[in-house]
């Protein structure tokens, strides 16, 4: 061998023991759930989906759009993380039982530079970027990926540590990021802001150890944003409100390091325990602080106040942060995530007295919603996705616990579909909770195609009443907004 | 909105009255700008010539204000001494003489080094922003963003 070959030789070994496309390729024989995060490569013109089951229900009429990451992998450089995928939004158009589905890639400074690098240069939750990204602030590396929420009439594309990227709601054309006043420019917008029942809008953005407290209109116009200051840097991807309160659970996994990327700069303190921030809404100088056992959580479902001041509220715990430091990157790679547990769905109780309660639903799940109409109010239901026990990081049943009644009600879909969250969709006319549909979406592996699914939300255990089924399998999104007709 | 103490680039290009170069010198440094999008306010920039000023954001060598002409432009700076230097400059759309940032210390106008060197919590350190003026011509493009 001379030195040339060698040379072409050694190089030949190094792009394939460290390049994670051609760990992607070498493992789609693993396990077909790698179509959850499969690249799109261009937006999808409208196309209409094929009904395979059941009748629509008459009244259902309205908009499904639904945010997440579908494009992952470029020749130079891939994502090394799933939540660093650029944001896809998707809409799903319900009229007289027929469905109408779009989507497009929000066009973010971020997916515009990567194009252009035909790499992924820009820096990520995960993800480290290259010297060759121009980053001037945080809307330049806004994947635009999580979650989606109406404005007024304005569809904002939400990430969590920038601005909310506006879409047309009808065309899903970028507009570009929202400047809700001017001096607050780039400022972080979670992407999970918590909507009283009048339509009242609060969030959350947080820098360490200081968040903003975002308060908007029905009508998407800045109410007020105030700074506050929180008892540790936590990793805050949602929080909860009851009618009167904001609750921010502070978990023991604590930014102290500035460090690229993001996810390297948390450290995990179980001896910490965890901190339960409670804030009145009047007044976010009033605030009360509970202690409580270490978890690890993303996602929380509406709190309300029992008659006593008691708080209650939903979420999805883990015993550690697993999955986001390594699960997400596995699933980039094509590999499943062997994570410690999967999160596990329980009901939080703050007493008065500074006593905290959790109570266990028995159900592995995630992405719980409830009936918002209901948001801070009391409620006794929670919807959510759960686990199959098969090798497949995503999700095959739909959930109802019922936290009154202490049962579940589940839908099993079987091995072969890939569920992303369920919204709730009240029935017109009607105002009891959960009267009305889950609408959600998934992938069937079998018809490698993007399904959308809707059940009647008491009683999910019957399976979907309807389902609709695309030419194509869009890969697993994160969170979406059902907007009524 | 209450004002906080800002974090982020705090105090950036505070800058300081023009020093007097005392050494004879025969370098000249051509500064080109690109990616001023708003022909308004002026483009305020600062020339360090040792890591303990541009660290501390004092004693420029040389401080510019230059109209901010809108698309690209350049400002030769000349009689310098040869050495290594490193350039800071923003964008001052309201001309209140100092850089804007929101209420969590993240910059509102736009910025940029010599080398256009970045770093993600804050200014770049010296030594990815600093750069050698020889004798003769030299040059930097910097992107403001």
């Amino acid at each position: 061998m001379n030195r040339r070959s060698f040379l072409t030789a050694a190089a030949g070994f190094a792009a394939v023991a460290f390049n994670p496309d051609v760990l992607y390729a070498a493992s789609a024989g693993v396990g077909d759930w790698t179509l959850g995060v499969a690249d799109v490569e261009a937006d999808l013109a409208p196309q209409a989906l094929r009904r395979v089951h059941g009748r629509a229900p008459a009244d259902l009429a309205g908009k499904l759009y639904r945010n997440g990451p579908a494009k992952f992998h470029r020749p130079g450089g891939s994502v090394s993380h799933w939540f660093d995928g650029d944001g896809l939004m998707r809409r799903y158009a319900i009229d007289d039982g027929q469905v109408s589905l779009s989507a497009r890639f929000v066009d973010t400074a971020k997916r515009r530079a990567d194009t252009a690098a035909d790499a992924v240069v820009t820096p990520g939750f995960g993800t480290p970027g290259s010297k060759r990204a121009s980053v001037g602030g945080a809307d330049d590396v806004n994947a635009a990926n999580i979650s989606v929420m109406m404005a007024g009439s304005e569809l904002w594309a939400l990430w969590e540590a920038g601005s909310p990227i506006v879409m047309d709601p009808d065309t899903l054309e970028t507009r570009g990021p929202k400047t809700l006043r001017p001096d607050l420019k780039g400022m972080p917008f979670l992407a999970h802001p918590r909507v009283d029942p009048d339509g009242t809008v609060w969030n959350l953005g947080v820098a360490g150890r200081r968040a903003v407290v975002w308060r908007l209109g029905a009508d998407g116009a800045l109410q007020s944003a105030d700074v506050i200051n929180l008892p540790r840097a936590s990793y805050l991807h949602d929080f909860t409100a009851t009618a009167r309160h904001l609750v921010l659970v502070l978990q023991p996994w604590i930014h102290d390091r500035l460090v690229t990327p993001i996810v390297n700069g948390y450290s995990w303190r179980p001896e910490a325990g965890t901190q339960i921030l409670v804030i009145d809404k009047a007044d976010l100088s009033r605030r009360r602080v509970f202690e409580t056992d270490p978890f690890f959580f993303f996602h929380m479902g509406d709190a309300w106040e029992e008659t006593d001041g008691t708080i209650r509220f939903d979420i999805c715990t883990s015993p550690d942060p697993k999955f986001a430091v390594e699960g997400a990157r596995a699933m980039v790679e094509g590999r499943k995530p062997v994570l410690t547990a999967s999160p596990d769905l329980r009901l939080i109780s703050l007493h008065p007295d500074g006593r905290t309660r959790i109570e266990r639903a028995g159900l592995a799940a995630e992405f719980p919603k409830a009936d918002p109409r209901f948001a801070g109010l009391a409620r006794t239901k929670t919807a959510a996705l759960g686990y199959g026990p098969g090798d497949n990081p995503f999700h095959q049943t739909v959930d109802v616990r019922d936290w009154k009644r202490d049962r579940v009600d589940s839908f099993d879909f079987g091995p072969r579909h890939l569920l992303e969250e369920m919204v709730f969709v009240p029935r017109p006319g009607g105002s009891a909770e959960f009267d009305g549909w889950l609408v959600g979406t998934g992938i069937n592996l079998d018809a490698r195609a993007t399904e959308l699914h809707v059940f009647d939300a008491r009683r999910v255990a019957a399976g979907p009443v309807c389902s609709w089924r695309a030419d194509v399998a869009l890969p697993i999104s994160l969170h979406g907004i059902f907007k009524e007709a | 909105m209450k004002r906080l103490p800002r974090l982020l680039l705090a105090g950036l290009l505070a800058l300081a009255p023009l020093a007097v170069a005392a050494r004879s010198n025969d370098g000249s440094l051509t500064v080109s700008f690109d990616g001023v999008s708003k022909r308004e306010g002026v483009v305020l920039v600062a020339l360090f010539d040792s890591k303990a000023a541009y660290d501390a954001n004092t004693g420029p060598v040389r401080t510019l204000d230059l109209p901010a002409s809108g698309g690209n432009f350049a400002v030769t700076l000349a009689g310098l001494p040869p050495g290594v230097y490193a350039v800071k400059s923003f964008h001052d759309r309201d001309m209140n003489g100092k850089m804007n940032f929101n209420a969590l210390g993240m910059p509102l106008e736009p910025y940029g080094f010599s080398n256009n060197a970045r770093a993600p919590f804050g200014p770049p350190p010296w030594r990815r922003a600093a750069f050698e003026v020889k004798s003769g011509g030299n040059s930097q493009t910097i992107r403001l963003r």
